[in-house]
């Protein structure tokens, strides 16, 4: 017979594999229920686990169509909120030279009530977007558990997310760029071409997090991509695909180098991007 | 002025948990990087790293309350999915499909340096200090079977070593990891 201190043996023995997912199912399971028991192996786990997540911290920008992909899945059913809807609401956007936000606060609805804040969402969703998520949950009891969870009291939280929420419905989707540049030490980069032409403009803020405030760069075709660089040191480092066509809003860091960075520069490169420049570039800024 | 930039991950989430899909577009915009960049280094083909990152934003956003602040930060919750999921999708690869990837991988593996340079240098220092502090066999145990979704029994079989070894190798090896990090103050969550 197992005593539950032999079994506590033999899956803490796992614990390490398990953190790192390299375990078999019957394995993962067996130390998935023991951890609902164990406190001890739980806490275990989660610093196991956090140690991983630091080795795995890699970062690498994902395709800008990434999230457009993932906004259109957050349960809007075919036709309610169709192209047609969501490009009118983008039209007026363009119109103000930038969508630096994915796609999803563009289509966060008009201005709402502040006092209504405090009731669960789904009574006054707009699109009925996520209606079948709602449904599945139940959104009050959904809001309850997760409150509970976070240890957060909502009659508290809400005064906070009704006055945040009615400073992104004024701000726009043009938030983060705007935020940028207003934010104190921030730079404003043009990039030229050869022949004087002003291609870009980007925004840098002091922490290093950039944005394009606006892009004249012609459109590549699909199998090629701007790429932002760096000049540090004298070494050129990517900082991110721009994209065939460079939007309004797109994101860059220059992490700690931001006061060490001498020149930023665009190139067009194959659609994977490339490591190292072998190509001039196509728009450049010197930094003083 | 407040908005969500200011808010904590938690706060964020709660956000989520409403059904606000700003806020979990804030979420991708601190994450989505790390997410896609793990999905990436471990499943190589970017087309499967979109499907891996795709699946976990969704599953955030249709079970947020999975997430407890008070076991892990956002991060790493969001770091541990997207690894379950790539590690599940390399596992169902032919082996020859596998081998393929990964020697095309480790072509690669400079630019992720480079990447890793900009975005997240500090941390990058960190971890790179914590991983001199293994032995080569625990390094080699832990790269195999964290970046190389092995399982402990297949990376014994990589090693020549016994099970119990890799086992006790793996565990021993993120233990001092973490005493490392926790020495140097290294936490993965950036705001509080």
């Amino acid at each position: 017979m197992t005593t539950a201190r032999d079994q506590h043996h033999q899956v803490s023995d796992l614990l390490g594999p398990y953190a790192l997912d390299a375990v078999d199912a019957e394995e993962a399971a067996r130390v998935k229920r023991h951890l609902e028991e164990c406190h001890r192996c739980r806490a275990e786990v989660d610093q196991l686990r956090e140690v991983a997540a630091a080795l795995g911290n890699t970062a690498e920008p994902p395709p800008e169509h990434l999230w457009d992909r993932i906004a259109d899945r957050l349960g809007s059913p075919a036709g309610e909120l169709g192209p047609g809807a969501r490009y009118g609401e983008r039209a007026g956007l363009a119109a103000a030279g930038a969508s630096p936000l994915p796609p999803a606060l563009e289509r966060a609805g008009p201005p709402r009530h502040s006092r209504n804040r405090a009731r669960p969402r789904g009574a006054r969703q707009r699109h009925g977007r996520r209606a079948w998520t709602a449904a599945a949950m139940g959104t009050a009891a959904a809001c309850a558990a997760l409150a509970v969870v976070l240890g957060i009291d909502l009659s508290n939280a809400n005064g906070r997310v009704a006055q945040l929420q009615t400073s992104l419905a004024r701000q726009g989707p043009a938030a983060a760029v705007a935020a940028a540049l207003a934010s104190p030490g921030h730079r404003v980069v043009e990039l030229h071409a050869d022949d004087g032409a002003r291609l870009a403009e980007l925004v840098v803020q002091r922490n290093g997090v950039g944005y394009v405030v606006a892009s004249s760069m012609a459109g590549l075709p699909d199998d090629e991509t701007y790429q932002l660089w760096a000049k540090i040191a004298g070494q050129p480092i990517s900082l991110g695909l721009l994209g065939s066509t460079p939007r309004a809003g797109a994101a860059f860091s220059l992490g700690t180098s931001v006061g060490e960075a001498q020149q930023l520069m665009v190139t067009v490169e194959p659609a994977g991007g490339v490591v190292t420049p072998d190509r001039g570039p196509v728009a450049s800024a010197t930094l003083s | 002025m407040e908005h969500l930039e200011g808010l904590s991950d938690p706060q964020v989430m709660v956000l989520v948990g409403r059904f606000d899909a700003s806020a979990l577009a804030e979420v991708y915009r601190r994450h989505g990087r790390s997410v896609y960049g793990l999905a990436r280094r471990i499943v190589g083909d970017p087309a499967e790293a979109e499907d891996v990152t795709q699946e976990v934003f969704l599953r955030l956003w249709q079970e947020p309350a999975r997430y407890d602040p008070a076991r892990a930060s956002l991060r790493t919750y969001l770091l541990t999915q997207v690894h379950g999921r790539a590690v599940d999708l390399v596992r169902s690869r032919t082996a020859r499909a596998r081998r393929e990837e990964q020697e095309a991988r480790r072509a690669r593996d400079v630019s992720y340096d480079l990447e890793r340079e900009v975005w997240d240098m500090a941390l990058a220092a960190r971890v790179a200090d914590a991983l001199e502090g293994l032995s080569a066999d625990e390094r080699a145990a832990i790269d195999l079977a964290y970046f190389g979704g092995h399982t402990y029994r297949e990376v014994a079989t990589l090693l020549s070593a016994p099970e119990g070894t890799v086992k006790s190798r793996i565990r021993s090896g993120l233990r001092k990891m973490r005493d490392r990090l926790v020495e140097g103050g290294v936490r993965d969550d950036d705001r509080s």
